[in-house]
């Protein structure tokens, strides 16, 4: 990258560069497809349904349908919505989604950049995502758009210290922000996952939090606040939204393979005959439809112990962590 | 043209547009918006300049925390949302010019007097790296700068805390 930067750029790097992001970008709206599939599929499985299974075999073709519809559907603009900031919105939440990938080391050959402060870059960039859902609530010129707009930003800000700092811990053992080095210290270690138990409690819960998933999805909150920060969105502008929302499914599984279960390293290395792309993608999944488990699994958590939670038991917790974390290295290692 | 002279100009445009945008518009969100946008460009330039720890720092604390506060001020206080033109009287226009260019021309000649010295490509990310930053905050130059810094945001934490439990008349 840094290389790109001070040298003049041929045709052929500009074509590697965006063919690279055409394939990621693919790949990610391959997964939402089959997320938003497999979420209906899990969640009517446990509840004792079929879930969809008409359109294609088994189904299988049923997001396809449901995105071509939305996509070709006629844009409902309310009267009263602040132009500029509606249009802006969705894109806004969008973006911030698929930029955080790029400093995701999905194997040791597939990694898009190499820097230096990778984790804190995710989570930067993921903050800005808060600033689309607030425009679009704000924007809407609409009560519950604005409540949920309002729990949404209060949310994600919150959780998202002790999402900082469960993952502090793992900062500490490898000694760097660079995501790769965190994964290169877990192959000559352990996977984090086993010192850091504590710290990935912590940081899986804040990040079901600043996934808005369930128990958190207190923003969306179909039962009282209708669907929250999108009501007043329709057609691609609301598939920009869930999009958003999936791709970040997609990114904090990575995030947490990466972090705690050892990225692209097989779960034993004699096991290493497999490519590590397809280990990454096997737990960054596995990640990426948990929370589809919690949902049909969990209720919503009360609005009012919501900031209780997150103040009074995540933070303590992933303090006692880290200083457990640096007294180990500093005094036992 | 080289790589980083295509990512400068965009990011100058967009920092300019940003600002342009935050001036020209009526509606105080709006404002905060375009606000975020600058702020976010100039982090890239800071990235641009090999400084990405301060960069990502710009993100965290200005395109996400400072302008969230802001919209939640906005949001929480009674104000009419939008300034009309006659606010804009020709007066105040004449006084902001003069203001402008004498804030210019000052700032112009301070840049263009300044030696700047070269600095190899590739040594910026041993100048401001996030392991050399934390080395320096420590080092006996900035230990004290660096606690009297924690000391402050303490003291700010307390006030807003005795802030928030005032209104509950147990004083």
């Amino acid at each position: 990258m840094r290389d790109w930067l001070s040298g003049t750029l041929s045709a052929e790097q500009w074509l590697i560069i965006i063919l690279a992001i055409v394939v990621l970008l693919l790949f990610v709206l391959f997964f939402v497809v089959y997320a938003i599939y497999f979420q209906r599929k899990i969640l009517g499985w446990m509840q004792g349904r079929v879930g969809p299974n008409r359109v294609g075999p088994f189904g299988l073709l049923q997001t396809v349908a449901d995105t071509l519809k939305s996509l070709l559907k006629e844009p409902v603009i309310p009267k009263h919505v602040d132009r500029p900031l509606y249009f802006l919105a969705p894109f806004v939440a969008f973006a911030p989604s698929f930029i955080v990938l790029a400093v995701i080391p999905f194997s040791p050959q597939v990694t898009y950049t190499d820097l230096s402060v990778g984790f804190l870059f995710y989570v930067a960039i993921a903050s800005i995502s808060t600033l689309g859902v607030i425009m679009g609530g704000w924007s809407s010129n609409n009560k519950w758009s604005l409540i949920g707009a309002m729990r949404a930003a209060a949310m994600m800000i919150s959780y998202e210290i002790p999402l900082v700092m469960g993952a502090l811990g793992v900062v500490l053992l490898a000694g760097s922000l660079n995501l790769n080095d965190i994964v290169a210290w877990q192959e000559q270690h352990v996977w984090n996952v086993i010192p850091q138990i504590l710290g990935f409690a912590v940081f899986f819960i804040a990040a079901l939090a600043e996934l808005n998933r369930t128990p958190f999805d207190l923003s969306e909150a179909e039962s009282e606040l209708v669907a929250g920060y999108q009501v007043e969105y329709s057609g691609i502008r609301f598939a920009f939204f869930m999009l958003s929302e999936y791709v970040y499914l997609f990114a904090m599984g990575s995030l947490v393979t990466v972090l705690f279960f050892g990225g692209w390293l097989p779960p034993h290395p004699a096991l290493g005959f497999i490519p590590g792309i397809i280990w990454f993608l096997l737990k960054a999944l596995f990640f990426a439809n948990l929370p589809f488990w919690f949902q049909a699994t969990f209720p919503r958590a009360r609005v009012d112990l919501l900031m209780t939670f997150s103040w009074k038991v995540l933070i303590p917790l992933a303090l006692v962590n880290l200083v457990i974390t640096a007294f180990v290295k500093a005094f036992l290692a | 043209m080289e790589g980083s002279m295509i990512a400068f100009f965009l990011l100058v445009a967009l920092a300019l547009g940003g600002a342009m945008t935050m001036l020209s518009s009526t509606r105080a969100l709006h404002m905060i918006f375009s606000m975020a946008l600058v702020f976010l460009a100039i982090a890239g330039l800071y990235i641009l300049l090999g400084a990405e720890f301060v960069g990502i720092v710009q993100v965290i604390v200005y395109a996400g925390a400072i302008t969230v506060l802001a919209v939640f001020g906005i949001m929480l206080t009674r104000h009419d949302a939008s300034e009309t033109a006659a606010e804009r009287s020709r007066s105040n226009r004449w006084l902001a010019f003069v203001t402008a260019a004498g804030l210019f021309i000052v700032l112009f000649f301070a840049i263009s007097r300044t030696r700047f010295l070269p600095v190899a490509a590739a040594d910026t990310e041993h100048l401001a790296g996030v392991r050399e930053i934390g080395m320096l905050f420590l080092s006996p130059d900035y230990i004290y700068t660096f606690e009297l810094a924690s000391v402050l945001l303490l003291s700010a934490f307390i006030g807003a805390i005795v802030m928030a439990k005032g209104g509950s008349g147990d004083e």
